[in-house]
């Protein structure tokens, strides 16, 4: 796929990542390079424990490469102090976990407003969105509910509103399906698949699962640290 | 699904979970330190309560048994123990010689094993002076007459020479009286014959004293009058003090001994009983020991009743010590069920690994079992030396690490409530390792309901021992139950009660999260109302609560001790001496206080079998005088207003110095049948009243009344003279005699007399008297009396034959008849009688009648709390038993109100007799032996809230961190920074730590409001008298309160940086693990 005629939204130059150090040292990324257009819906598949999660994170603005240039949205990300990684994550970014990383305690309207609360949008407005995004994801009638009150497909979509609310440019989802039954896994792909057209934002999500591989524009394969299939 | 066997099996093994417990101690030692140290604290406390209540109590015991022993010599009989033997009546009498070597073995064989002194005062038998007249005289031995006497001429006999006169001292007034001077000799012998060298006493005189106004002279036989005109009908003086051992040597026979036993009883209080039987034996002992020459032998000694009050005030104390204990032990094992939470939070995944792997829960709960006593028993066995340690360095006693190497079963005790101390608040650690209940989003409706019903029962709980604690009647002596628990509960419950305020509060944080823009306090506000932010609440208000009542009931009962001494000593200082003229401007100017005498005495009223007693004190000088709270609404000065004579009468203005009178007395026309006219005799006594209203009499000779003026001169040789000062005649006393002889009805039935009486100087503002012939006295009839300047003018009947059988009074009063006496009585008595103000009822003083008006009721009588008592002005009360016919002082006692710092030590010092200093007394209700353990256990209970409050908040703040670290790690995921996670959960910490200090203030408020006037009671038990009024200590309670917040507030800063460093990526993967 040709890319010069599309404004990159991801830009990853020899970016390499290592924990541990010595002889303990395990490093999860090997010198990568990638680069996605604004727009496109990529998917990155790997077996557990080959550097999904660790690219992911680093695109992501949660974590520090050892080697190499993140660029995001035009930001060399290794360029910027925490105040600045906090504002990407806080603007540009949006994350969708496998987990669902949903606060307990909050009702999944509340879920959805925490972007927006990190904004200081008035709370009018911020109710209204959010709304707007339970309604979207089909779930309008659970916006009071704690998220050990939904299923495991609800609390992703809750966590797919939450990731929409603050309008992200760059959306990053780390397995979203991973908990889910294929069927549930696929309806929320399909969601995502769609609010990333109607919303005409970017994103990169990974996946071990050749069903949802099938809704991404482009599937990268990656194999103990090493995109082998770019 | 159950464990089941094959999980069992394929279990942990117990060396792997041996090396797990050590991996996990290892891994968790901060955590595992802190448990340590609650229950170190817990075990400590417990620990010590079982020593206070055992060695301490016995230790207390022996300081208070001598303390109260130490003033043996005041002959007050709640402190020696007195032996009087007196000889029988016979011709053989017992000597020196034999009885003293018998009375001292037999005493200290009864103090025995206490070290312990005996002293002896031995009076010996009546002799006669060699001479021509028929006086008598006696001598003494006893060690302690110099230190109650005054040397006013030459020195203390020492022992005689072989062959030489026996040295001795004389009284002043009976040397003044036979004229005997320093180096003169004298002979006491037994028959006034002359008989042999051995029926007498060849003695010298070495030196002339004055005894001093103390109670050791009531052993004296003229109880240090030192000479009496008609003692037994004879003229007799004495004593005649010879040097200690001489009777002895010489085997004088002896009239009595008075022996006081002085025994150090310190160091074994559990041997005071045997010791006090020992002595009530002791009677009859010396009696078979002494043999029929000693016709009595009284044994005089307030120990055992003293005891029993000392164990009461124990009893009080140990209850309240208990109670204070348990609230440490329920703050600890609150404490303890925190820091168990955390432990439990930090090993949940652990625990789900293992039961996962098929750990049975037996299996678990037997290692966390195993986990917790190992724990308990190393807190146990730091809590001995800590325990030890602070005992010692807090309790005065034997410098022993052990305080008493003998008691086996205190030993025990201590060991077990040490034990008990550790082990019982680790089973809470045992219960938290139980698998998790599911976690439920919202509370249900059920769970509700029973939380409703659990706050309805513990109100229920917190009322009834409230009502049960106030209404509840003491057993004096007994070790009271609902003294010690009730306290307890009522503070757990309402603790209870006030944390369920903060989860309303949460609410309403709740709802003001929703409205809120931003992400910080709204974030904290969720946490605080859903995510189990208020569990170490209860913790934070029960010690908050316990603070708060703690230091507000030792400023309560600091309060209220030295509302109780000064009600029970009345005054700043009371100096325990009749007095003479001199009196109040000795003590006046030793003190530099208001002085005045009161009259401080036991009366009869009305039928009532059991004793009154009767304070009278100077109104004028009722407010600098009486320190005690006065009823409500009024003041001392007041009540005592009413109680005060309207009219100042018409005294005689005198000065100070000689003075002579002039008694005229002429006799009318008698009445028939006699013809003969008696002689009749009239001996002046004259009242005088300083400015004080002291009293005293000076008494004048006889003189005839035979119409010729005769002068008297005053006062006569031996009395003492007035002092300097504006003195007042304010009656006169005349006694009448006459003398007539062969056939009585050869005499006039009946005699009139015409009388006037001068005193020289005297001025007045002129008016009329009053007369009195005195209760009994019938053959006297007054009639008008008036005075104009010094001279007083009546006439009187009387009868010849009555007089011939008996002396009779006139008594002429500056002021109208009347022995009524205004009192204001205790409402207890009034109930009792059925009196209220207006009513009479007669009071009998000694064998004087008068009658007491009730004028004022009043919650109590300074000087005599919680006693039957009376309270009447002393210028009232010297009226009416003037009107009586008793001229005699009614002073007992010298109160000064207002003295400059050591002013009692000054009084004793001068040798002004025995002083009851108020601030001395406060200082023992407060600081005793019996009563200090109480404010040593607040404070330490109050050093342990803190303590224990802060540790908890940490443990809860931990708990908070850890658990909110992957939520924290998730937020920041979505844009929030480090600070704000940070600020977020130090303002959800610093809310409930606000919010629980501000419930826990309000709880100790309502508590100390509630219970404080109820915890402190009299020494006994009793309730309080005065009573008890609430004394705040903003200070204290400040402070207390502040350290709390303070101390919870900053635990939770490294707790949040802790949580902020740890909501990383590698939080969040963790949080995010399927």
């Amino acid at each position: 796929m040709n890319t010069s005629r599309y404004r990159l939204m991801i830009d990853l130059h020899n970016v390499r990542r290592t924990y541990g150090s010595g002889r303990s040292a395990v490093t999860a990324l090997h010198d990568i390079s990638l680069q996605v257009p604004e727009g496109e819906m990529v998917a990155v598949a790997g077996r557990s424990g080959s550097g999904k999660t660790t690219l992911l994170n680093l695109i992501g603005g949660l974590d520090r490469p050892d080697h190499g240039e993140v660029i995001v949205d035009g930001s060399d990300l290794t360029q910027l102090d925490e105040a600045g990684l906090e504002a990407v994550r806080r603007d540009i970014v949006a994350f969708i976990f496998q987990g669902f990383g949903l606060v307990p305690e909050l009702t999944a309207a509340e879920n959805v407003g925490l972007p927006l609360r990190l904004r200081r949008t008035p709370s009018a407005a911020r109710e209204q969105r959010a709304a707007l995004l339970l309604e979207l994801v089909g779930l309008e009638a659970h916006g009071g509910h704690r998220p050990d009150e939904l299923s495991g497909g609800q609390m992703q979509r809750v966590a797919i509103a939450r990731a929409l609310a603050g309008s992200p440019r760059l959306l990053i989802a780390d397995e979203p399906t991973g908990q889910l039954d294929t069927e549930t896994g696929l309806a929320v792909m399909a969601l995502i698949r769609g609010v990333v057209e109607a919303e005409g934002m970017t994103a990169i999500i990974s996946t071990h699962d050749p069903l949802m591989m099938a809704l991404a524009d482009r599937v990268l394969r990656i194999e103990d640290g090493r995109l082998v299939d770019a | 699904m159950p464990d089941s066997a094959p999980a069992d099996r394929a279990g942990p093994g117990r060396p792997r979970l041996r090396r797990r417990g050590w991996r996990r101690l290892r891994s968790q030692a901060g955590l595992v330190a802190a448990l340590l140290a609650v229950l170190t604290v817990c075990a400590a406390a417990s620990g010590a309560c079982a020593l206070m209540l055992t060695v301490g109590n016995q230790q207390a015991l022996s300081a208070a048994v001598a303390a109260a022993d130490g003033t043996a010599e005041t002959d007050s009989p709640d402190q020696a123990t007195l032996v009087v033997l007196a000889a029988a009546d016979s011709d053989v009498r017992t000597d020196a010689g034999t009885l003293l070597p018998l009375v001292r073995d037999s005493l200290l064989a009864a103090a025995a094993p206490y070290q312990a002194t005996v002293s002896t005062w031995v009076v010996g038998e009546q002799l006669f002076l060699d001479g021509k007249d028929v006086r008598r005289g006696y001598l003494t031995e006893a060690a302690s007459v110099p230190d109650n006497a005054t040397l006013v001429a030459g020195g203390w006999p020492a022992r005689a020479a072989a062959g030489q006169p026996i040295p001795s001292a004389v009284p002043a007034t009976a040397a003044r009286t036979l004229g005997i001077r320093v180096g003169d000799h004298l002979r006491l012998v037994r028959d006034r014959s002359g008989g042999s060298a051995a029926g007498g006493y060849d003695l010298v005189v070495s030196g002339i004293f004055t005894p001093a106004e103390t109670p050791v002279w009531q052993r004296d036989e003229l109880e240090g009058r030192g000479y009496d005109p008609d003692h037994v009908r004879l003229p007799t003086f004495g004593p005649f003090v010879v040097a200690p051992g001489t009777l002895e040597t010489l085997r004088a026979p002896i009239d009595r001994v008075t022996a006081v036993l002085d025994p150090d009883l310190r160091g074994d209080a559990a041997g005071i009983p045997a010791f006090i039987d020992r002595v009530n034996a002791l009677s009859a002992r010396l009696q078979d020991a002494a043999g029929p020459s000693v016709g009595q032998v009284v044994v005089r000694h307030g120990l055992g009743a003293e005891l029993e009050t000392m164990r009461a005030t124990l009893r009080v104390t140990d209850a309240l010590m208990v109670t204070v204990f348990l609230l440490v032990l329920a703050l600890g094992a609150t404490t303890t069920a925190l820091i168990a939470r955390v432990l439990a939070v930090r090993r949940s995944a652990e625990g789900t690994l293992l039961r996962d792997r098929g750990a049975s829960t037996a299996q678990m709960m037997r290692g966390a079992a195993a986990e917790a006593l190992t724990i308990a028993a190393a807190a146990a066995v730091l809590a001995v030396p800590i325990t030890l340690a602070g005992y010692r360095l807090t309790v005065p006693g034997p410098s022993s690490w052990w305080p008493d190497a003998e008691g086996t079963a205190e030993l025990w005790t201590f060991a077990l409530a040490v034990l008990a101390g550790a082990v019982l608040p680790a089973v809470v650690v045992v219960i938290s390792a139980l698998p998790p209940r599911p976690r439920r989003g919202r509370q249900s409706g059920t769970g509700l309901l029973i939380r409703s019903g659990a706050d309805l029962m513990l109100a229920a709980v917190a009322v009834l021992a409230y009502l049960q604690l106030r209404s509840h009647l003491p057993t004096p002596g007994a070790f009271d139950p609902f003294l010690a628990g009730g306290p307890v509960v009522c503070a757990l419950a309402a603790a209870a009660l006030f944390s369920r305020v903060l989860p309303l509060v949460a609410r309403l944080a709740d709802a003001a999260a929703g409205r809120g823009r931003g992400l910080v306090l709204p974030l904290a506000g969720w946490h605080l109302a859903r995510g189990g932010a208020t569990h170490g609440v209860f913790l934070v208000v029960l010690a908050t609560a316990v603070g708060t009542l703690g230091t507000t009931f030792l400023a309560t009962w600091a309060t209220a001790q030295d509302d109780q001494a000064a009600a029970l000593v009345g005054t700043e200082l009371v100096v325990a001496r009749t007095g003479g003229p001199g009196t109040r401007a000795e003590l006046a100017e030793l003190s530099g206080g208001v002085v005045s005498p009161v009259s401080d005495r036991p009366v009869v009223l009305g039928s009532r079998t059991d004793g009154v007693k009767l304070l009278a004190v100077d109104g004028r000088l009722a407010d600098p005088l009486l320190v005690s709270r006065p009823p409500e609404a009024t003041t001392w000065s007041q009540v005592l207003a009413g109680l005060a004579p309207a009219s100042a009468g018409v005294p005689l203005d005198v000065g100070s110095g000689p003075r002579a009178i002039t008694v005229t007395g002429e006799q009318k026309a008698g009445t028939s049948p006699g013809p003969k006219q008696p002689v009749v005799t009239a001996t002046p006594t004259l009242v005088l009243a300083d400015e004080a209203g002291s009293t005293i009499t000076q008494v004048g000779a006889p003189v005839i009344l035979d119409g010729v003026p005769h002068t008297v001169a005053l006062p006569l040789r031996g009395q003492p003279e007035l002092p300097e000062g504006k003195w007042r005649v304010v009656a006169v006393d005349l006694q009448l005699a006459d003398q007539i002889s062969g056939d009585p009805f050869s005499w006039e039935n009946s005699s009139s007399i015409q009388l006037s009486l001068s005193v020289d100087g005297a001025t007045s503002s002129g008016g009329e008297w009053s007369a009195t012939a005195g209760a009994g006295t019938k053959d006297v009839r007054p009639d008008r009396v008036t005075v104009s300047g010094g001279r007083v003018d009546t006439s009187f009947t009387f009868s010849v034959l009555g007089l011939s059988w008996q002396d009779a009074h006139l008594t002429l009063l500056s002021f109208p008849v009347s022995t009524q006496v205004p009192v204001a009585m205790t409402d207890a008595l009034a109930h009792e009688l059925g009196l209220a103000a207006g009513d009479r009822i007669s009071l009998a003083w000694d064998t004087v009648k008068l009658e007491a008006v009730v004028t004022r009721v009043i919650p109590y009588v300074p000087s005599h709390p919680r006693e039957a008592a009376l309270l009447t002005d002393l210028v009232s009360l010297q009226r009416a038993l003037l009107s009586a016919g008793r001229v005699d002082s009614a002073t007992t006692a010298w109160w000064v109100g207002s003295p400059r710092p050591g002013a009692a030590d000054a009084i004793q010092a001068a040798g002004q007799g025995p002083v009851v200093d108020r601030t001395a007394t406060a200082a023992e209700l407060t600081r005793g032996p019996l009563r200090a353990p109480l404010r040593l256990a607040w404070l330490l209970a109050i050093g342990a809230a803190i303590g224990l409050a802060v540790t908890g908040s940490a443990a809860q703040a931990a708990a908070q961190a850890q658990q909110r670290g992957v939520t924290m790690a998730r937020i920041r995921a979505i844009g929030a920074s480090r600070g704000e996670t940070i600020a977020s959960h130090l303002a959800q910490h610093a809310a409930v730590a606000v919010l629980a200090t501000a419930l826990g203030t309000a709880c100790g408020v309502l508590l100390a409001v509630l219970l404080a006037p109820l915890l402190v009671v009299s020494p006994v038990g009793e309730p309080a008298d005065p009573a008890v009024t609430l004394s705040w200590a903003p200070g204290p309670t400040a402070a207390v309160v502040t350290l709390i917040l303070c101390g919870a507030l900053l635990v939770a800063v490294p707790a949040s940086l802790s949580m902020a460093g740890r909501s990383t990526v590698a939080a969040l993967r963790a949080g995010e693990a399927p």
